[in-house]
This record gives structure tokens, C-alpha cells and sequence, in this order.
């Protein structure tokens, strides 16, 4: 069964079109959302929490259309927004007492032991808490019911590197269950990088690629070369190109360069910034 | 519910300690005289703008759209407001009534709090009425637009009773004794009612 299936999901408003997006998201596996600012990420997001009204499509979360009883869908589902909103006079201890008559799976046991885990001080106001602490309380929460989705919008932005690392070790040992599945939206493409099986590029509201992280490595490289070199390569084999007073720096699909020719492996970041830049220019 | 209630009710201790002090000297205050129709009537218009509030704090820390990754309903959400709205009125009601009551029995004038009853029926329906009129405003426009509205809802109510204190040279308990209590209350709660399904309709709608 398929954590998350979106197909042909539309939805726009003034300046801004989600178009046509298809997204699959296996059981057991991390699948990251990067896109720029006004991408489409949160309202992505959004449209899977039944938070706004589609246009069109159609959404399935853990097997079921989200739009048939999705209160019963949500009992398995941990949210992570990038602002967790929870009242500035509440402590962590009476936020356990308010979820235990939210959630019908809400375990305290495991909510104070996170809360433990995180160093998250069970008596002190939200209010007095840093960002660090916020978000933590925000992932202790969404854990805490046994949620088999976890779906994190800009989680880790504003933390600094430590927490950040702690928090994206939370995340994996989520996925070891072969049941659970994190759909995680980031600006950090470095994290995302790190714990993430599948890659989605959003831009201006429409899918660029969706691919395994592995399989994109292996099907993308960098070369660097001259201009002259550059337009005797298939113009087909070139993803994306960065003029630079050295020369040409291009992404280019492996498979299609001629042997012989040196390419580089290339991260995530790099190829997420060629693309948008090429799908700016076309 | 039960867990919004109970965030409401933390809402409620943790930020309108002031509010609550504030009504509890307006009713220990309406013992002061014979006919004060204000310091009768405000304590329950006051717990009556409560659940405004709440929504404002709910707004301003963003628990609106974090509600929405849990699992309420939208009646559930604009339920809980309507909820609050009767318990802090109602609770304020019944102390006001107290209040009377002692007050009527250490003066042995138990005839006054007999007069006083549709006076009191009237705080009872100002308070409701301030909730039942302004939340579907807020939640059509948010709280932002709607807090226009209760400003406005504040300045009619404030000029009406400076009018009809002019008028009449201060509200008479007589002159309120002559609208029958029971109708007035009956009124209001279906008003109440018909605001609660309104809200939800609206909520439903448009968020």
C-alpha cells in the first residue's frame, strides 16, 4: 500500500497554479519536497490535510480518498507545521493532558518519554521555549499517538545543526517500521539529502522530477568544459548550464555523454538549482 | 471536544485571570445599590465576549491552523467557542444571582431580589447576545474584520444605554419588570442556537 497517492491534483489562486502534480509515496520510505518559496510545498501540504478545497484530482493517504472520513485518516497521521501553534501559556505536561482527548491512540507513556529524549522541560510555558524546543515538542507530539505518516513542512529550518541532525535521526528511526512513511517539505536540501529514499522538485506549482535519490545520482553528473566542448554534446544529455569565466559548468545525464569525458557526481542542492534555472529559462 | 475544552479552559486560567478579577468586582459591586442596572447587567456581557477572545489568542498563536492537523471537525472547532460562551455566562449568571440572593437575605429584603429577577434575566441575554451576534462575524471575517465588528457591536450597546438611561432618568427596575423574564431568556437562547448552527455553516463554508 501506498502511504500517499496524489493524481493530477490542481489548485490555484491569483499568481499561483498547482498543476497537475502526481506524487507516490511507498510505505517505508522518506520522500522530500523541495521547491523555492511560492513552490507549492505547503499548499501541497495543505491540500493532503483536507485543509483546503482541491480544484481537481484526487488524493489518497494510507489507502484511503481524504476526503471519506478523513478524521479517522488523521488519527495516523503526525504533523509537523513550521510553526507549531500551540498557546504561549501552555506547558508540555498540559498539552499531553489535551491531546490524550484528541487523539484515541494517544500515548502518554511514550509522549513523556519523548519529551525526556528530546530534554524538552515538561513544567516550563511555551512561551519560554527557543525554537529548538518548539519544534521538538511539535515532533513529540506527532509521534506520540503512533502515527504511520509523518508529514513535516519546513521542520528543520531555524534550528541549528545539532538539533537539526538529533531531529533527522528521529525521522529514520521512524521509517525503520516498513509501515511508516515521512513526507518532508525543506529549503535545506542538505537534509533532505541525508535521510531521504525518493526526491520531488516543485517549481511555480509544477512537478519537475520525481525520482530516487540514488537513481538520480547515478543518472546526473556535472561536467566542467568549454562552450565550444559544451555545444558538440547531444543538446538532449544537457539538464542545466552555468556560464562561468573558467568555462561551462553543466549538468548532464550520464548515459548520454560520451565516454572518456570526466563527470562528477553531484548533490541534490546542485542539481535542484540547475533545473529550476533551466525551467526558468524555458 | 473534550481536548479543546480543555485547552480553552487553560486559555481561560492562564489569560483572563484579570478579565475574571475585573467581573468578579462588577458583580460583588452591583450588591452597592438599589437599581444598578450597570454593574448588574456588564459581568455577564463581559464573560459573555470571552470566547472572543479566546478565538483572538487562538489566532494570534496560530492554533487555528495547527487545529487543522488534528483530529476536530470544523463543528468541533466553532462548537467549542459556543461552549465556552455559555459556561463563562452562565457561571457569571448564576454568581451574579448568588451575589443577589446573599445580599437580598443579609438586608432581609428578599421582595428586592424578587424585582430584580427580569433585570437580572436581561445581563443573562446581554451576555449570550454579545457571543450569538459577534462569532459568526469572526468566523466569516476572522478575527481581524471582526473585531470592527465588535467594536461597533460595543459603541451601538454603549450609546443605547446612555439613551435609554437619559430617557427614562436611569433604568427602573419597574420599567424592566414589565418585559416577561422567561420569554426574554427563551428568546435568547434560540438566538444562541440558531448563531451556533449559523457559525458552523459559515465555518464550514469558508475555511
Amino acid at each position: 500500500m501506498n502511504a500517499i497517492e496524489i493524481k493530477d491534483l490542481c489548485k490555484s489562486y491569483p499568481g499561483f497554479c498547482l498543476d497537475h502534480l502526481n506524487l507516490t509515496l511507498p510505505q517505508g520510505y522518506i520522500m522530500g519536497l523541495i521547491g523555492e518559496n511560492g513552490a507549492g510545498k505547503s499548499t501541497t501540504i495543505k491540500l493532503l490535510l483536507n485543509m483546503i478545497q482541491k480544484d481537481s484530482g484526487s488524493i489518497s493517504i494510507l489507502g484511503k480518498d481524504n476526503q471519506d472520513n478523513f478524521r479517522l485518516t488523521i488519527e495516523d497521521i503526525g504533523v509537523v507545521p513550521d510553526e507549531i501553534g500551540i498557546s504561549q501559556c501552555l506547558t508540555p505536561i498540559q498539552v499531553g493532558k489535551i491531546m490524550n482527548h484528541t487523539f484515541r491512540n494517544w500515548d502518554n507513556n511514550a509522549y513523556m518519554d519523548y519529551l525526556r529524549r528530546f530534554s524538552v522541560p515538561e513544567k516550563k510555558k511555551f512561551k519560554d521555549f527557543s525554537r529548538g524546543m518548539k519544534m521538538k515538542l511539535g515532533i513529540a507530539i506527532a509521534l506520540s499517538h503512533h502515527p504511520k505518516l509523518l508529514i513535516l513542512d519546513e521542520a528543520t529550518s531555524g534550528l541549528d545543526p545539532v538539533v537539526r541532525d538529533e531531529i533527522l535521526d528521529i525521522f529514520c528511526d521512524f521509517t525503520r517500521d516498513e509501515h511508516h512513511a515521512i513526507l518532508i517539505s525543506s529549503h535545506i536540501v542538505s537534509d533532505l539529502e541525508k535521510i531521504c529514499d525518493y526526491i520531488a522538485f516543485l517549481h511555480k506549482g509544477k512537478l519537475l522530477i520525481c525520482e530516487e535519490k540514488d537513481k538520480l545520482k547515478e543518472e546526473y553528473g556535472i561536467i566542467h568544459c568549454s562552450a565550444e566542448q559544451l555545444e558538440e554534446l547531444d543538446p538532449a544529455a544537457i539538464q542545466g548550464k552555468k556560464q562561468t569565466a573558467y568555462g561551462v559548468e553543466a549538468i548532464v545525464k550520464r548515459n548520454e555523454i560520451p565516454a572518456g569525458m570526466e563527470i562528477r557526481p553531484i548533490d541534490i542542492e546542485q542539481l535542484f538549482i540547475f533545473m529550476v534555472k533551466e525551467a526558468g529559462i524555458r | 471536544m473534550k481536548g479543546l475544552l480543555l485547552k480553552d479552559y487553560y486559555l481561560l486560567t492562564g489569560y483572563c485571570r484579570s478579565f475574571i478579577l475585573l467581573i468578579t468586582v462588577f458583580v460583588l459591586a452591583s450588591c452597592a445599590g438599589n437599581d444598578s442596572f450597570f454593574f448588574t447587567s456588564f459581568p455577564c456581557i463581559f464573560a459573555g465576549i470571552l470566547p472572543m477572545t479566546l478565538l483572538s489568542y487562538d489566532d494570534r498563536e496560530k492554533w487555528t491552523d495547527y487545529a487543522g492537523t488534528f483530529p476536530y471537525t470544523k463543528a468541533m472547532l466553532v462548537s467549542v467557542k459556543y461552549i465556552m460562551g455559555l459556561f463563562t455566562t452562565l457561571s457569571i449568571f448564576a454568581l451574579t444571582v448568588a451575589v443577589q440572593l446573599i445580599r437580598a437575605v443579609v438586608v432581609s429584603d428578599i421582595s428586592f431580589f424578587v424585582k430584580s429577577i427580569p433585570l437580572l434575566s436581561v445581563s443573562l441575554t446581554g451576555g449570550l447576545l454579545a457571543s450569538a451576534i459577534l462569532l459568526p462575524f469572526i468566523f466569516r471575517f476572522g478575527v481581524e474584520k471582526g473585531r470592527i465588528v465588535y467594536y461597533a457591536v460595543i459603541c451601538l450597546f454603549s450609546i443605547g444605554i446612555s439613551i435609554v438611561s437619559q430617557l427614562s432618568s436611569g433604568m427602573s427596575l419597574q420599567a424592566i419588570a414589565r418585559f416577561p423574564a422567561a420569554v426574554i431568556v427563551l428568546l435568547t437562547f434560540l438566538l444562541y442556537g440558531l448563531s451556533w448552527m449559523l457559525s458552523i455553516k459559515i465555518y464550514n463554508r469558508h475555511r
